[in-house]
Formats: structure tokens, sequence, C-alpha cells
């Protein structure tokens, strides 16, 4: 038996979902390929979406009408703003999820689908012709083909479980890892790595002294991820706070050896922010407590995730550590903590629609990436399952693909950051990667991005309509907020702050000033209160930072400008004049596709990106006016 | 020609001409086989030997001492050879001869060495400009100011400053993308108290009375006046030679022109600009225009007006007013019968311009403004408007982050690092985010 699809995706995790429900969306015909149907959509790790930096991811995700969004919404049982005193751009929505719920949403998603079709399986080799992919071959030999694929095994690939001593391939706990598959790709000749994560242990709730500590409740009121959702639902929960105090900490001194991070037993990298506590006390001795989140995954199920002590120490010291943390002296383990070692492929061999550069068709995405947390999984996927369909579609209006940049979202940022600098770390999002952060707001990433969805096919008809009727509201509101100038006398007489060079001001400006919100404006303009509510916010903040989003637009400009100028694929850097070899031994090793990434790699210095600029200058003689000057400006 | 780093560049690196001894340098994978190309079997790295060059015939072209470095221990970063030979111009031509016509060698570009340093991680780029000044450089004040910076003048504080700044803003980004962390609490007085000091740092580099660039551009003097006033007179008195136009004919002057003198050990750019016409009793305001830009930033202006003429001094204190710059009255002609003034005795001085003893008393005059530049005991740091222009943005976003409040929007107080921490990069390379993660987690414990 043989099957036939626009494009196949490998791996029902949430980068596969995502690339298997946006290929579906584009119009393709989608086959998720997994080793196991009922594990789709699972948290491998701790229970919970979103973030700084992540709950922008999950806001984008939603803006392009991905899962991920929609599913947290009808799974969260603790709904947070982070940072919400720490102004606009860096608030990040997170949430607490049942991980029952989660999987059941994705899972419902998934199912309402049009255009896919769900396969069990376990993927064990690639077929390929001149260079170009043209399907997979399960392990028991089924033969599936399609001129797309999305490879997203996760932490599957040569996965290896450490605990203490002891060490069992598999893929997550209990899961079998895919060895044949990541053979396979290591006799592709692509570039693979090995990184490492790790997981606590697991507590029994019913046996944690819940009395005893302090406990942190949602928020009063729950922001959804989803601009599609109109109410949180789900019923909210509490989680518990408690710390390592010193007797932990000299249980853990005594034993670290025993620690498989630290015998030397692993040969993968491991994130610098998400230390095992064994690390953090390895590393910072002089701090005597570390703080632990008590997060229960799911309304019915009394499996507790202690956030915060991440270890591959053996069982009996794992036992014995967590009887010293204050409420955890009685609790019983349900199942311990781990390390897991897995093979990753260096991104630097993809392009930034995420296909591979050397093998046509094959578009890699989430955590065989080198990148970790589920929110970087789920984004990447998204733009995989979309240039896979594209791919596969030479009518498609994109030749290039779809490709976000640095200016348009976090999604942009992270794609560039692993295209262009590879994962030495395994690669989570921070809000610090961003340099356009002002603009990569949470609260306006439908605004950045819901067009170019529409644009390129892959937003469905509820979004679509719900978009439009928001635009229209939001350039109604836009236009009220910048007409009707009212001179200094109105505003003051009104009680607001009145700079005194005496000119008149329009609502937009005055928002601009600290401490001026929106409502306050209602005794001078009546008419804005018919801007709906939800507006409010993100209106608000556009007219706070209209000066600084002034400026940024200058440096956005000067990257796109550097991004526009291409690099060909076949440069020879040995001719390059005026070069150095470090800097061409850099411009080998990560093959930047413009100047905009050449200026990026870390360790290349400005007068090496303008040679680079110069010879590019000087071979093409064509005099298109391409390459421009560059804004790494720099003279001698 | 290709202009490749794979050549084998070479050039007479002593003025051209005759001389006692002179130095060619060959820099590049093939510089030490250049002995074998004059017939010489010598091994040269780390050692001077005295050999006779040879042509193709086995003729002796000359006595040398060879210098030889190996890379990357070299000047340039790559093998280095040094040819002492004699100053005689036709034992130059041999030797760039023989080198010239072989294959994989070529004469350097102007600064090639330079950049090739730069290139090979020799130098940074504050040092090559260093380096590039001291070859240009004229006067004693721009020697020791040129050696300065290539020996870290400038790049030492910046170095430290740029560290300072991606320190702090990691700190603020810790506050911000782990919020939810312990960090320690008095991590915002540190900061806040590290700014003022940064502060203070670059607001002291910046009160420099712009020496630096004045060293090393030269003070920009300007003659203004009115037409026939005795500016051109004036340039040829100071410059010691007819280089602007004088005559009896209003309006010689059209164009700006511009000499280069050392006044006081100061290098000086004295520039000669047309005159403003004066009909009746207001200045034609064209004039003043084509004359404008140059006096507006000038080190100096130097009016000369025709002291002869009633009402002289009332026409200087106007046309004075409208300077940006500070300025010097010479009231000219004093010959023809200098007629009193109702003007402060230090603000100007007379002169017959057209005597050439006046030139000293002239020179003493304008010693009180150079003089400061010259006792200045320390080296500046900043020179060039380049520098300047960086450390003045990353100054102004630092103090407005200081005019921000803590409990708002801390986004934005990192926007003004990230702003200042960009304009520092322009001169010693941009702060990475890697860089700041760095920071972070080795300093603070981070993660669930
Ligand atoms: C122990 C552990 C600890 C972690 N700790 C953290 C953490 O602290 N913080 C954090 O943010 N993230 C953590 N993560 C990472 C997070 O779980 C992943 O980043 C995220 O799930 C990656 O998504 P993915 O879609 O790339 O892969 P996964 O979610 O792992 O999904 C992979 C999917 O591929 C399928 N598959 C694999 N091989 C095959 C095959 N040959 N054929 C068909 N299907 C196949 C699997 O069945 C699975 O459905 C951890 C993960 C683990 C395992
Ligand atoms: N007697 C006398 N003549 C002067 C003096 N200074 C300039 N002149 C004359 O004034 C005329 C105009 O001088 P010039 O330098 O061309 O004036 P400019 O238009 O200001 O450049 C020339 O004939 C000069 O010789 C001075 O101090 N005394
Ligand atoms: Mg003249």
């Amino acid at each position: 038996m043989s099957q036939k699809f626009d494009v196949i995706v490998i791996g029902g995790g949430h980068a596969g979902t995502e690339a298997a429900a946006a290929a579906a969306r584009m119009g393709a015909a989608t086959a998720l390929v997994t080793i196991a149907v009922d594990k789709i959509g699972e948290m491998s790790c701790n229970p919970a979406i979103g973030g700084l930096g992540k709950g922008q991811l999950v806001r984008e995700i939603d803006a392009l009408d991905g899962l991920m969004g929609q599913a947290i919404d009808k799974a969260g049982i603790q709904f947070r703003m982070l940072n919400k005193s720490r102004g606009p751009a860096v608030q990040g929505p997170r949430a607490q999820a049942d991980r029952k719920l989660y999987r059941n949403a994705v899972q419902e998603l998934l199912a309402s689908q049009d255009n896919l079709q769900i396969i069990e399986g376990a993927v064990g080799d690639l077929s390929t012709e001149n260079g170009q992919i043209t399907g997979i071959i399960t392990e028991d030999g089924r033969h599936i083909y399609a001129p797309s694929v999305v490879l997203t095994t996760g932490t599957f690939l040569g996965g290896l479980i450490h605990l203490g001593t002891e060490r069992t391939p598999a893929g997550r706990f209990g899961e079998r890892p895919s060895l044949q598959l990541a053979k396979r790709l290591r006799g592709l000749g692509l570039p693979v790595g090995r990184l490492k994560t790790g997981t606590p242990a697991r507590l029994n709730g019913r046996t944690i002294d819940w009395d005893r500590l302090v406990m942190q409740p949602a928020d009063d009121i729950l922001v959804p991820f989803s601009s599609l959702t109109q109410r949180i639902e789900v019923p909210q929960i509490s989680c518990g706070i408690t710390r390592t105090n010193e007797k932990t900490h000299q249980i853990i001194s005594d034993s670290i050896h025993l620690s498989a991070v630290y015998s030397g037993q692993i040969e993968g990298q491991g994130p610098r922010y998400c230390p095992s506590i064994e690390d953090k006390i390895h590393r910072f001795a002089d701090k005597s407590s570390h703080q632990i989140f008590l997060e229960p995954e799911g309304l019915d199920d009394s499996t507790v995730y202690p956030n915060g002590i991440s270890t591959s120490l053996p069982r009996d010291v794992q036992s014995a550590l967590i009887a010293t943390i204050e409420g955890l002296e009685k609790t019983e383990i349900l199942q311990f903590g781990y390390a897991i070692e897995y093979d990753f492929i260096d991104p630097r061999a993809l392009a930034p629609t995420l296909e591979l550069k050397a093998l046509k068709g094959l578009f890699l995405a989430g955590q065989i990436n080198g990148t970790t947390g589920y929110e970087e999984a789920a984004a990447q996927g998204l733009i995989a399952g979309i240039n896979a369909s594209l791919h596969c579609n030479p009518s498609a209006k994109a030749a290039d693909g779809f490709i976000l940049d640095r200016a348009d979202a976090y999604i942009g940022v992270m794609v560039d950051d692993l295209v262009t600098k590879g994962a030495p770390e395994p690669y989570r999002m921070f809000t610090s990667r961003a340099e356009y952060r002002l603009h990569l707001r949470a609260d306006n990433a439908d605004q950045r991005l819901t067009d170019k969805g529409l644009e390129i096919g892959c937003i469905g008809p509820v979004r679509s309509r719900h978009w439009t009727d928001k635009k229209t509201a939001l350039s109604a509101a836009r236009r009220l907020l910048s007409s009707q100038p009212k001179g200094p006398n109105v505003v003051a007489a009104a009680g607001l702050p009145t700079p005194r060079d005496g000119s008149m001001r329009t609502p937009a400006d005055l928002l601009a000033l600290e401490g001026v919100g929106l409502t306050q404006l209602f005794e001078i303009w009546p008419e804005l209160a018919t801007i709906p509510e939800p507006l409010h916010n993100q209106l608000e903040t556009d007219c706070r930072y209209a000066g600084y989003l002034e400026r940024q637009q200058a440096d956005i400009d000067a990257m796109r400008r550097d991004d526009a100028v291409k690099i060909p694929a076949h440069l020879n850097i040995s001719a390059i004049g005026g070069l150095s070899s470090e800097s061409k031994d850099l411009l080998a090793r990560y093959q930047p596709q413009t100047i905009g990434q050449a200026s990026r790699i870390p360790g290349m210095t400005p007068a090496a990106v303008v040679a680079l600029l110069r010879h590019l200058r000087k071979i093409s003689s064509a005099g298109d006016g391409q390459p421009r000057p560059i804004s790494a400006s720099f003279s001698l | 020609m290709s202009f490749s780093n794979a050549d084998t560049i070479f050039a007479l690196a002593t003025p051209p001409g005759v001389s006692a001894i002179a130095v060619i340098r060959i820099s590049g994978v093939s510089a030490l086989r250049v002995p074998h190309l004059f017939g010489v079997e010598a091994s040269v790295p780390r050692t001077a030997k005295r050999v006779f060059l040879k042509d193709d015939r086995g003729i002796i072209l000359d006595d040398v001492m060879l210098l030889g470095f190996a890379a990357p221990a070299s000047a340039t970063g790559e093998d280095v050879l040094e040819i002492h030979c004699h100053g005689s111009v036709a034992v130059i031509e041999d030797i760039l001869g023989v080198l010239a016509k072989t294959e994989g060698f070529r004469p350097a570009e102007a600064g090639e060495f330079t950049r090739r340093a730069l290139d090979n991680g020799k130098m940074d780029i504050t040092a090559a400009e260093g380096l590039a000044d001291l070859i240009e450089a004229e006067t004693t004040l721009q020697r020791r100011q040129a050696s300065a910076q290539m020996t870290g003048q400038l790049s030492r504080p910046v170095g430290f400053w740029r560290e300072e700044i991606a320190r702090l803003l990691a700190h603020l980004e810790a506050l911000i993308d782990f919020a939810d962390e312990e960090l320690p609490e008095a991590l915002r007085q540190e900061i806040e108290a590290d700014t003022a000091k940064l502060c203070a740092a670059l607001e002291t580099a910046l009160d420099d009375q712009r020496f630096g660039e004045i060293i090393r551009n030269g003070l920009s003097v300007v003659i203004a006046g009115p037409v026939n006033a005795g500016k051109s007179t004036l340039m040829n008195l100071l410059a010691g030679r007819n280089a602007a136009i004088v005559s009896d004919t209003e309006g010689t002057t059209r164009d700006v022109i511009e000499v280069r003198l050392t006044l006081s050990g100061i290098p000086v750019r004295l520039a000669d600009t047309a005159g403003f016409r004066e009909t009746a009793d207001n200045i034609e305001a064209e004039g003043i225009l084509r004359a404008q830009t140059e006096i507006n930033t000038a080190d100096l202006v130097l009016l000369v007006i025709d002291g002869s003429q009633p009402g002289w001094a009332e026409t200087a204190d106007k046309m004075c007013q409208e300077f940006g710059s500070p300025y010097l009255i010479i009231a000219s002609k004093s010959d023809k019968g200098l007629v009193a003034a109702d003007l402060d005795e230090d603000g100007y001085f007379s002169a017959d311009l057209t005597q050439s003893k006046t030139a000293q008393k002239i020179e003493a005059a304008l010693h009180s403004y150079l003089a400061p530049l010259n006792q200045a005991n320390q080296t500046p740091i900043i020179t060039r408007a380049r520098h300047r222009d960086a450390f003045a943005a990353a100054l102004v976003r630092l103090q407005h982050s200081q005019t921000l409040s803590w409990e708002g929007d801390i986004a934005l107080i990192a926007e003004d690092y990230r702003r200042a921490a960009s304009a520092l990069g322009r001169i010693t390379g941009h702060i990475d985010v890697e860089e700041l993660l760095d920071h972070i987690f080795s300093r603070f414990c981070i993660g669930k």
C-alpha cells in the first residue's frame, strides 16, 4: 500500500501539530505521522504555556491562526500576566495547564481540521531523489509519498535518559526513542550535535502539606491567549511555594559526583537558564536557599510538578533531598527526575524557511533544531508547515517562502538567531533577544501578523472575520485619537497634565504622557467612549511608545536594507580582499545568506562586513544598484 | 590587479628620495621567501642578517640588512620581511622591480599594511586610527596624541565603559526577563549608582574643549570682516606668503581660501573669507551667509575691521553678536589714524597690517588662545568627531534613563541603555545578546 500527500509531518508534538494544522489550513493535503496518536499534544516537561518572551510567541502563533493559544485557553488552570508592573512591551501571559485538557484540546482542534489525516507509525527512513525529498518509510515498511516533509521529532532522536549512573534509551520517560531515524539523519551527512535537558521528580499532591506553604493564586482578571477566546471557562487553582534549605544543599553537595551531569557521563550541552538543582548549588554556593513552585498538573490529577528542582541524581538521593523541604517531608515521589540527551541538527544548515539547504523539501522544526520549550517548537512548526505547503505549490505567490524578520515578530528573531548563529546551548526565547522589543508586543501580535497570514493563506474563515472587525474598530479609534486637537485651557480644565508650550493636543498626544489613560479623556472628547474597551490598552501603549517607535523605525529600515543584500550561495570566500583568516573562517562556518546575517555573526567585525560588502559590490557588476551601503557605518 | 590578502604586498616604508638608509617592507605568505629571489640563502625570522642582494644575473644590487618576523608575531600578523638598504633611488627601484615582477607579489595599496594588521586582530579600530594619525602627524602634539591612541588611550576607557554598559544593561534585562526569579534587592540601587558614575566619566571625557580634535585636525581660525578691511592682508601676514589675493578692488576674495600653518606648536587651518559688503549702516545679508558656515564652525574668528573708519567699533560689535564662536577684533589701518572707540581695552587691538613686524604682535595675541592647548597635561581621549558623537549620544540616553520612573516601565529604561550601548558600540563593536546573557547567568542563579 502506498499513499500520496502534499505535506507529511513527522511527530505529533508541539512543533508537529502546528506544522500539520498550518499546512492543512494552507490547503495542502497533509499527513501527520506520529508514534502514538493518543500522545499527540503531550507536554513532556513542565505543564505550562507562555511566560516572558514565550507568551509573545504564543500570541504570534495565534495571530497566524495556530493552535497553541486556543488549546491553552481551554486547558489553563492558572492564568497570570507576568511583568504586569514592568511595562506593556515586556508583559508575557502565562498559564499552567491541565496536562490532559491540553492534550484533548490539541487533539480536538486537529480532528476538526480539513485536509489533515493522522497516521500512527514510527518513521524510520526518508526517501530522496536527486537531492529532493520524496517521502517517508515507517519502521514497519509503509512508504508514504510527498514532495514536502516536516521533521519534528523533539527529544526522540537518539534520546538517552540519565538517572544517576543509570542510562536508558528513550524519547521521553516511558517512551521509545527514534534510533533508526537518528542513524539515517547522521547518514545524510547533516551536522548533528548533542544537547541535554532535565526534568524534576513528580510528586503526589495528596501527600504534600499544603497548609504550611505560601500559596500563589491566579490573576483576578484572566486574559486569554487567543483573540478568538471570549472568556476562560476552566476553574483556576493556586500553586504552592516552598524552598530548599541548608540540609537539602548538604545532601546534594555530598552526592554531586553521582549526578549524571557532574560525573561527566553526559556529552550534550544543557541550558544555563534551566539549571538542575545540583547545578545551582554548585555554581552559586553562597545562596542558602532556592525557591520551588509546586504546580498541580491537572484539576483531577494529584500529580504535582515541583518547578525549580530538576535533577539527575540517583533515586535515593532524590528521595532524601525532597524530604528535607518544608511541606514535602512525607511526600511520595510518583516519578523520579532525570536528564535527557538527544540529537539535534545544527540549525545553520537551514534556510530561514526552515528548509534544509542541502535537501530540498525537508523542513525541520522544534527541539530537533536545538531549541527548548513548547512555544519555541510550536512557532517553528507553524513556519515550517506554511513553507512546506508553499514548497509543493509552485503557483504560490511567495516564491522565497514565508519569512518573518526580526522587526516583524519574535518568531522572526528566533528563526534568524537559529539559522545565523546555531544553537551552542538549547535555545529559549527571552525578550532581551528582540532588538525591537517595544514594537513586538503580546498585545499587538495580530496587528503585526494577521494581514501577512491572510496574504499567504494560513488564516481560516473564523479568524479572518474576527480580524476584519477588529481592524475596522482599530482604525476608527485611531482616527478619533488623532483628530480634534484641544488647547491647553481645555486640557487643564479636565485636570490633565498640561505641557507648558501652549500647543494644541490631540488625544494621542495626551496619551503619550505618563499617567494618562483613555477613560480620563472622555470628559473632553465624549466620542472616545465609543472605542471598545478591549482595545484601550494597546491604543494607550501605541501612543505612549510613539516616540520610541519612530526612532526604532530608522534602525528597522537599516536592518532591512542589510537583510536585502543577498550573499550568493557559492561565494568564493578566499577571493574576498581585506578579510582576516578569522573572518573568512566565520563566513565559511556560518554561511550567511545576507549582509544582515553576516553582521550578526558573533565575532564578525564591522571591518570584515565592509570588506564583504565591497567584494559583493565588485562582483555584481550588473549595476542593478545592489548591494547598497550597510548600516554598520565604519570608516578608517 | 586583484585586491586580495592572498598576495604578498610590499612598499617603501621610508620617504622617497635620497637618504642614508631606506626600508622596504614586505608582508604576506611569501615574504620570508624574498631572500631567495635575490640569490640569498637565509632563514630570517627573529634575526637580523647582513647579506648581499643580487639580481637575476648574479650582479650585486646592494649590501643590506634583513629583518624577518614570522606570522603571527609581526606588525601585520603575517610573515613580514624588512629590507634595510641604502637610500639610493636606483637601488630602491631595482629591489622593488624584482618584487613587482614576481608572481604573487604586488605593491601595497595605501593603508593596506594597517588594514591587514586590523584584519588579523593586531589592532582595534581605535589603534588603527591612531596609527593612521601617527603617519600623518605634522606636529609634536599630533605625534604624541597619535601614539597615545595607538597604545590604548581611547580604547582602554571606552572598553571599560562598554563593559559597564553591558553589565548594567544585563542587570536591567535580568529584571525584565527573570522577573520571577529571586534577584538581589539592591540591584536597582546598584544600577542607579553605577549609571551616575558612568555619566560623570563620559561628561569628563566630553568636557575637553575639543583639544583632541583640534590637535588632530588643526585649530580652525577664520578671518572675517567687511570687504577691504584687510583680511587677505592679515592672512598673508600670518602665512608669510601670498596665499590670498590682496587688492584694492572690493570683493576680490570670492571663495574661502585656506592655509595650514603652525602657531605656538598648534596646527592651524587659517581661512580667509569673502567680506561682508557694507551698505550704509547695515550689512548685506548675502555676504554674511557666504561666510556664515565657516564662521559658525570655527574654533576662533578673527574679525578684521578698518579702524580708520568712524563707527567701526559699533559695526564690529554688531557683527560679533552673530558669531557662535570665540572671536578677536583686529582694527586695521591704524597707520591711517585709529578712530577712538568705545570698546573694552582688551576687547580688540589695533594694527597696521602692512608692516611685517605686526605679525609677531598678532601671533602673541593668538598665543593666549593656543597656549592652553599646548599645556593640557592630559592627552585627550577623543580625537575625532565620530568618537564625540558616540559618547555624546550614549550620555544623552543614560541621562534620559535617569529621568524615568522605575515604578513605571522598566522596558523604557532598558531601551535607553540599549541605545547607549549601540552608540558606544559604533566605536568598540556592538554588544551582543549572548554577552548580556553571559553576564546574567554568571551573576544570578536563574532558572527553574
Ligand atoms: C525531560 C524533558 C525536560 C524538558 N524540560 C523543559 C524545560 O524545562 N523547559 C522547557 O521549556 N522545555 C522543556 N522540555 C522541552 C519541551 O518538552 C520541548 O521543547 C517541546 O516539547 C519540543 O516540542 P517538539 O514538537 O519539538 O517535540 P516533542 O514535543 O518532543 O514531540 C516529538 C514528537 O515526535 C514524535 N516522534 C518522534 N520520533 C518519531 C518517529 N520516528 N516517527 C514518528 N513520530 C516520531 C513523538 O512521538 C512526539 O509526538 C523538556 C523536554 C523533556 C523531554
Ligand atoms: N594702510 C593700510 N592699508 C591696509 C592695511 N590693511 C590692508 N590694507 C590695504 O587695504 C586694501 C584691501 O586689503 P585686503 O586685504 O584685500 O582686504 P580684504 O577685502 O578684507 O581681503 C589693500 O590695498 C591693502 O593693502 C593696513 O593696516 N594699513
Ligand atoms: Mg580679500
